[in-house]
């Protein structure tokens, strides 16, 4: 009833709290490229983000089924999953932190995710890539570099996508 | 809340799908994937109010125990502090926008009272509570606002009302918080006024005018995650009371016959200002083997003298991803406040026999079960919780409280 | 330690604005089981039962006191 200062202490501390950053702009980073760290498919093969990236422009969601923001952003990646599935350039693919594959996997059946996921139980590609939030949008080039990065998609990860998109092989 | 394919993506799919093996379908794709808005693909930015989740709760209180400032006993008491309440309470919380969510909290309270049942016991007196179906019926709405200026910065107001039958309660507070070093250290600050008026009874059930009160708060608090399974959480408030801080029928046992009253008891009497300190200390732990432990203290000075000190462990297993179980122990002790008594000199300055503000230890022990279920329709998650606790103090006041609450996350 | 010294060292340790834990590593957070209150309406009932049936009261962001009858 009164309890709104516990209310707004549980907003700012929330698990979510960090997930609203604001996105870094496309021009101001220097691109670097895709490490090549070990994780793993959802059925458990073992792979890297540059052999499932393969030469194509790539937007990597980093997310996790606790958290709130990322699991609202589904449909939108699947949307433009769905888009990017008609050409044979472009790709989206999550990347799930910090949970057992056998959690991601389940999340991923109930909610029939659309789009190519990988687990990195671990943090090793979240540590390496210097990733401490969830979500986080990367956006990849042919070269596989990582020109983007940001929090949620957003309008500016789209721009970045298709400024991507549109630079030649 | 799946939002809907507009026609220009459901025309770019089916052309993708159907349409002539060419390059012209390959084209096509490029075109609606370069030329898509983002609408389309991140869905219709909403600034209307969407309902988050609905809350309901019912609790009953069944309390036995006896009271030297109730009349309904001996002449020099302790009188029966029978009483059960019922409550129901509702939440709402809404959003607008992005940055605004809206609280909206509903708690009633349907009391029925002994104590002032008991003055009702001649034609010229008054039955305070209801002179029909002795109960007293008691609800409040309290709607908070709460505005994320940025990532780390939240602002908000409250205000509310509290209507008993004898008895208006107005409050309203203003708060903000901030978030730190990514948001593992959040600090917040609130202000709070209350303002009560309600009817001034004496002991013998007498309607004399209406008096008031005004108690205002400001909070401080901290919260710190500490490690991935550790945070703590730090309180600290100052409330100042002014006014009538009594409910004006609460009577004491006198040595002495009262020729006014006519009895041997006469009228509790307050300072008009009381100043308090509180100052909580809460930390909550992960266990490794999927459970919790949630740790509260809290420490109480004000200047009636009285001190108390309140500590509680909670301790929560999770069943499975849908259920988990919890088991609660708390103890109070308070030394009572400097003015209290249960057989006053009729001449004393100040004199109390409210068994709440007595020396007194208390113990709480309870359990509950949570359910959260997953849904896969409009409703996110379904919310069901049922628990019992068993609340006994050592001045002779138990109770038995039951309270069930179900509750839908969209 | 006194209370007092244990709210002092934390207000230091918090006002150290060092990030301990990266958002990505809050998982347990996330878990009703791991809030450091009570669900709103379970904290308001039972902050309520305690208020009128004890001397002590606050200290918790809500008011010491007022506001309903069952004083």
């Amino acid at each position: 009833m009164r309890h709104w200062l516990s209310l707004l202490i549980a907003l700012a501390a929330s698990p979510d709290a960090g997930c609203t950053q604001p996105a870094a702009p496309a021009a101001g980073i220097t691109p670097i490229p895709l490490p090549s760290v070990p994780v793993v498919t959802l059925e458990g093969t073992p792979t890297d983000l540059p052999a499932m990236v393969h030469g194509r422009v790539a937007v990597v969601s980093f997310w996790a089924t606790w958290c709130d923001v990322c699991v609202g952003e589904i449909d939108a990646l699947a949307r433009l999953q769905a888009q990017a599935g008609a050409r044979s350039d472009a790709v989206v693919i999550g990347v799930a932190v910090g949970e057992p594959r056998e959690t991601v996997a389940a999340f991923a059946r109930k909610r029939e995710l659309r789009y190519a996921q990988v687990i990195d139980e671990d943090f090793r590609l979240a540590d390496a890539l210097g990733q401490e939030r969830v979500p986080t949008t990367l956006v990849v080039d042919r070269a596989g570099r990582i020109v983007f990065r940001g929090g949620a998609l957003d309008p500016a990860g789209l721009a970045a996508f298709r400024t991507a998109l549109g630079t030649p092989p | 809340m799946r939002l809907p394919v507009t026609w220009p993506v459901a025309g770019a799919l089916v052309v993708a799908l159907f349409g002539p093996r060419s390059t012209a379908r390959a084209d096509d794709a490029k075109a609606a994937l370069t030329s898509a808005h983002d609408v389309e693909i991140l869905g219709r930015h909403d600034d209307g109010l969407r309902i988050e989740s609905v809350m309901t709760r019912i609790t009953s209180f069944d309390q036995y125990g006896h009271g030297y400032q109730s009349q309904a006993g001996p002449a020099f008491g302790p009188g029966s502090e029978r009483t059960t309440i019922l409550e129901p309470q509702v939440q709402v919380v809404a959003s607008q926008g992005p940055r605004l969510t809206h609280v909206l909290t509903v708690p009633i309270d349907v009391i029925t009272a002994a104590s002032p049942d008991a003055i009702d016991n001649g034609p010229t007196s008054v039955d305070v509570v209801s002179s029909a179906s002795r109960h007293n019926v008691a609800g409040t709405i309290d709607w908070s606002a709460t505005y994320r200026a940025d990532p780390a910065s939240y602002v908000s107001m409250s205000s509310g009302l509290h209507l008993e039958e004898p008895f208006r309660s107005w409050h309203g507070g203003l708060g903000g918080s901030y978030a730190l070093a990514g948001g593992d250290t959040v600090v917040a600050g609130s202000v709070l006024e209350v303002f009560d008026w309600f009817d001034r009874f004496d002991i013998t059930g007498h309607r004399h005018g209406r008096t008031e009160r005004s108690s205002t708060t400001a909070s401080v608090g901290v919260t710190q995650i500490v490690t991935p399974t550790t945070v703590v959480g730090a309180n600290y408030g100052l409330t100042v009371q002014r006014g009538e801080l009594g409910n004006t029928w609460n009577s004491v046992p006198l040595t002495a016959f009262d020729a006014t009253t006519g009895l041997y008891r006469g009228p509790e009497i307050l300072p008009g200002e009381r100043v308090r300190h509180a100052l909580v200390l809460r930390a909550s732990q992960f266990l490794p083997w999927n459970g919790a432990l949630r740790f509260y203290y809290r420490f109480y000075a004000d200047d009636w003298g009285l001190i108390a000190h309140s500590i509680e462990g909670q301790l929560m297993q999770r069943l499975s991803p849908s259920v988990y179980v919890g088991a609660l122990y708390r103890y109070h002790t308070q030394n009572g406040v400097d003015f209290f008594t249960t057989l006053a000199g009729p001449t004393l300055p100040l004199r109390t026999a409210d068994s709440d503000l007595a020396r007194l230890e208390s113990h709480t022990i309870g359990g509950r079960i949570v359910v959260d279920l997953p849904m896969s329709t409009q409703v996110r998650v379904l919310h069901f919780e049922v628990g019992y606790e068993r609340y006994f103090r050592s001045n002779e006041l138990s109770m038995n409280i039951v309270t069930c609450a179900t509750g839908y996350r969209f | 330690m006194t209370a007092r010294g244990i709210a002092i060292a934390l207000a230091a340790a918090a006002l150290s604005a060092c990030a301990t834990v990266p958002q990505n590593r809050r998982a347990h957070f996330a878990d009703p089981m791991m809030g450091l209150g009570d669900e709103p309406l379970d904290a308001a009932r039972r902050q309520k039962l305690y208020d009128t049936r004890e001397g002590a009261a606050g200290g918790d962001g809500t008011t010491a006191g007022g506001g309903c009858g069952c004083q």
